[in-house]
């Protein structure tokens, strides 16, 4: 696949490959739904649409993941639809091919919508291929989410749909033929009796009457395990054995894929690519796939060291309300609790005057001014770029925090993760969670998904329906925090006219928020 | 050579064996035998696979990347030996008369400049190949043990023979399939079509479980690999096969419902002590009924009729089971299953073949060549055809020494 630069340099980047990439033209639903990405894409595309369907692709994976982790309990088809949603929510009409392309008729437009599918399902996952192929761990995370979209849809696929996908895909896999079945299917039920197999497989079987012969090479395990007829080679296999065996191949195609490319990595970005496709590539493994926060400080007026603690106990998340607690009962933070909470008020806003006034008082009853002067003040002062080489730094992603390892006394990195189950009961509890989501951020916590936990506990305390992605940063947390009560306010005000206001602690900011919350409203849909 | 005729007449019950081999070193033997009776010329016909000068498409480095290792006088072992062509190998054997030649894989380059690939350097090609030994039936034949052999244990390896045949042949579809006596008490199995040189260690690996209907000891007995009274087609075509011969042949020449160890751990496979004690009852009415029959009439032999009797209670039970759940009710499977599989598991796993699992599984596994002399035996190891495996005698092999005479004879 050849990348045009939006400047118009060379063509560089990948050699490119034999290519019938172009999907059949059969009307066929199923046929443009499903691929085993053998062959890669040969085409030229901007490098601003090579960046927004990879993302776009990202953005599906990665929110499937989510919702199969928040809802392990639901049915297939329930998987199904909500990949179909998200599909739709992401990847349709984002191709540059359809926003280019004139009004036709009705019967023409639905195929190359098709079309268009077809594209930015190939063209998409040869890019994350790209992004994810480089580390053992990225592999088996993309590995993983792609053969779960695979097998997800493979598995709802009628007979008929799983005898045309697999004429085209998977052409090892033959049906057999209703005058061999006949003479073999007395054994395959004596097969599928010697192993066990339940009265229902051995009726569905029977009523079923779709069998595929495949060369034995291909399946070994089955072999192995005597689980199958072998006649002259050939091993005969249910429909049902089919779907795991296809997956399995899908498995392997890809991931031979994957670490070819990773071998070949220098051949497909020579020196040229340095500065153009590698650092995009390598950016979209490590994207945050929601948008900036940093613009949340000035959206919601200007944070003062003298509302902290309220913003604290209503918008902070856990990891930082937990640190403003433990600030304020010892007077003191060790040298991680202090960035961590420190570059995320800077986030919100707190000028760096108030966050000196800030700290120095916290830490007052324990350290006199003229020491804090000294140990702490520059440091503050270098966080927000006012001293040494004058960097602005951005506060830490969870990510980051969720690695921070720390000793005995430290009270920073990620709660979900460093604190035990009663201390995060107390934590969350204080801060008013809802019971049920809170025994749902701890087990998301139990289980090691901690910004899946954060995002419970956030939908706990501010009693929201369920956010689509787990909590990405702290700023996303505090900025959703404030649009919610915003909105709410919003809503509580628009219905009451100018009368004394609702809400008293909230009524001057209620009045900055109104005029902002318009603002924030756009601001929040675009994030 | 003496030892080995010593322990053989030891081991055997019966008197007047075949006569013993004049006392000839079987060293000394091994190079008239490479130079007049060793078939050089088939075999690097075979092991070159077309890939000779004859052929247009040759690959002319195909027999030179073979791994061949011979076994020299005292028991050194030289591996990674690589020829050129057929003519080489023979020059090289007739040269240095190894007591035994070993065949390896083809590998990805020649042998002999292995070290210059490191990983690199694999196999690539290998026949698939099986070896059945008899010391492996050690728990179950009564005429001798170790490397003893003779006409009653023979038929064991005769039926794991057609079993593996019939297998290979029927369910895996090979055509090109050679057996060759092992030398001494077993044989091995070379199948040499293109589809099964080119297999994994994985799929070798799949095939060797498939044939791997027996699973070796367990406190006392043979865990068979059977689930349930209803087997695989492929492990009832063998069941057939077993059954047939357990009757005719297996029962009666080892003897193995006479009175005595192998009889009791027979009994072991049955699932219940009432049973066993029911099939003792019936041995004992028989016993007795039969010592007043006719004494001029020939008797069955003891253990095809103790078989039949203990068959019979068997398939009562199992009725008496069935009946016992009455209409409507489910049989009591945990009952019932045992009873249904015990008497399969008993001819399986006392006549299943037995294969030596290692062997199959990796590629680079040498495996002692066809034509071969048995160093110690001075027995050829001479192909046989699995169609003639019964009669087949391992007794009456050619031993070099043999040779050696018909060939002076001959003049």
């Amino acid at each position: 696949m050849q990348v045009l630069a939006n400047s118009g340099a060379g063509p560089a980047g990948f050699t490119p490959l034999s290519s019938n990439a172009s999907a059949s033209k059969s009307g066929d639903r199923m046929l443009t739904d499903l691929s085993m990405y053998n062959t890669p894409p040969t085409e030229n595309i901007t490098l601003e649409e090579f960046e927004r369907l990879a993302l776009a692709r990202l953005s599906v994976l990665k929110e499937m993941e989510a919702y199969k982790l928040r809802h392990p309990n639901k049915t297939e088809k329930e998987y199904l639809d909500k990949l179909n949603q998200l599909k739709q929510k992401h990847m349709r009409g984002i191709s540059s091919s359809s926003s280019s392309s004139a009004q036709p008729g009705p019967a023409a437009s639905s195929t190359s919508l098709r079309d268009e599918d077809v594209r930015t399902d190939l063209i998409s996952h040869y890019v994350l291929r790209l992004a994810y192929c480089r580390t053992a761990d990225l592999r088996k995370w993309f590995l993983a989410q792609e053969c779960e979209m695979f097998r997800l849809k493979f598995g709802t696929y009628n007979a008929a749909e799983h005898e045309a996908f697999l004429a085209a895909h998977a052409p090892q896999y033959r049906p057999v033929p209703p005058a061999e079945l006949e003479e073999v299917m007395d054994d395959i039920l004596r097969v599928m009796r010697s192993g066990l197999e339940t009265k229902e497989a051995l009726q569905r079987a029977q009523n079923d009457r779709r069998f595929y012969k495949v060369s034995w090479t291909r399946v070994p395990e089955l072999v192995a395990q005597r689980r199958v007829l072998l006649r002259g080679g050939w091993a005969y296999v249910s429909r049902d054995a089919l779907a795991p065996l296809v997956v399995a191949e899908f498995r392997a195609g890809v991931s031979k894929g994957l670490s070819d490319m990773a071998r070949r990595w220098r051949q497909m970005f020579p020196p040229e690519e340095e500065q153009r496709l590698q650092p995009l590539v390598a950016s979209l493994a490590n994207r945050s796939l929601v948008a900036d926060y940093s613009g949340v400080a000035t959206r919601y007026g200007s944070v003062s060291a003298a509302s902290l603690p309220s913003l604290a106990s209503r918008h902070f998340p856990l990891c930082m309300s937990h640190l403003m607690t433990s600030l304020h009962s010892e007077r003191h933070l060790r040298h991680g609790g202090r960035q961590q909470l420190g570059l995320f008020l800077k986030g919100i806003g707190l000028p760096l005057e108030e966050a000196l006034l800030f700290w120095r008082s916290e830490f007052a009853p324990r350290t006199p001014g003229d020491q804090f002067d000294k140990q702490y003040a520059y440091n503050i002062r270098h966080n927000y770029g006012k001293e040494g080489k004058r960097t602005d730094y951005t506060a830490h992603r969870c990510t980051t925090i969720v690695g921070f390892s720390g000793g005995a006394g430290d009270h920073h990195g990620c709660p979900y993760r460093r604190l035990d189950e009663g201390a995060l009961r107390t934590a969350l509890s204080r801060l008013n969670c809802d019971d049920r989501k809170l025994e749902e951020a701890l087990s998301k916590a139990r289980e090691g998904h901690y910004q899946l936990a954060c995002a419970a506990a956030f939908e706990g305390i501010h009693r929201v329906p369920e956010m689509d992605v787990g909590i990405s940063t702290p700023l996303q947390y505090y900025a959703e925090s404030r649009r919610v009560c915003a909105e709410r306010e919003a809503a509580a005000n628009g219905g009451a006219a100018k009368g004394p206001a609702g809400a008293v602690g909230e009524a001057a900011e209620g009045a900055a928020g109104g005029s902002n919350t318009a603002a924030a409203g756009a601001g929040a849909t675009a994030g | 050579m003496a030892d080995a005729n010593k322990r053989q007449r030891v081991d055997q019950d019966e008197p007047g064996e075949a006569a013993p081999e004049p006392n000839i070193n079987v060293q000394e033997a091994m190079p008239t035998y490479y130079a007049k009776l060793f078939p050089h010329q088939h075999m690097a016909r075979w092991l070159a696979y077309g890939n000779d000068s004859k052929h247009a498409q040759a690959d002319a480095h195909f027999f030179s990347r073979r791994e061949f290792c011979f076994t020299l006088d005292g028991d050194i072992f030289v591996r990674y030996q690589s020829f050129k062509d057929g003519a080489a190998l023979q020059e090289a054997i007739q040269r240095r008369c190894p007591a035994k030649i070993d065949i390896g894989p083809v590998y990805s380059a020649n042998p002999q400049d292995r070290h210059k690939f490191g990983a690199a350097f694999q196999p690539l090609e290998r026949e698939l190949v099986f070896d059945i030994d008899l010391t492996d039936y050690d728990d179950v034949r009564t005429c001798g043990r170790g490397g003893h052999i003779c006409g009653r244990c023979w038929p064991l390896m005769a039926v794991a023979v057609k079993i593996i045949d019939a297998g290979l042949r029927e369910e895996f579809g090979f055509r090109h399939i050679l057996w060759v006596y092992s030398g001494r008490r077993g044989v091995h199995c070379w199948v040499c079509d293109p589809s099964a040189r080119q297999l994994s260690d994985e799929q070798r690996s799949a095939i060797a479980s498939w044939f791997a209907v027996y699973r070796g000891q367990e406190e006392g007995r043979a865990r068979v690999g059977i689930l349930s009274g209803n087997l695989h087609p492929a492990v009832e075509r063998a069941a057939g096969i077993l059954r047939e011969a357990w009757v005719q042949t297996l029962l009666p020449s080892q003897r193995l419902l006479e009175d005595g160890p192998t009889c009791e751990a027979l009994l072991r496979y049955l699932p219940e002590e009432g049973l066993v004690e029911a099939v003792r009852k019936r041995w004992a009415a028989a016993a007795r009924s039969a010592s007043r029959q006719h004494p001029h009439q020939a008797p069955q032999d003891v253990s095809v009729v103790r078989w039949g009797l203990l068959e019979e209670e068997v398939r009562n039970r199992i009725a008496e089971e069935r009946s016992r759940s009455g209409r409507g009710t489910a049989p009591n499977y945990k009952v019932l299953g045992p009873l249904e599989r015990c008497l399969d598991e008993i001819v399986l796993a006392h006549a299943y073949p037995r294969l030596d699992m290692e062997v199959s599984r990796k590629r680079n596994h040498l495996l002692k060549a066809p034509f071969c002399v048995h160093p110690k035996t001075g027995k050829v190891c001479v192909p046989i055809d699995p169609a003639e495996v019964d009669s087949f005698d391992p007794d009456g092999v050619p031993s070099v020494a043999s040779l050696l005479r018909e060939l002076g004879e001959a003049g």
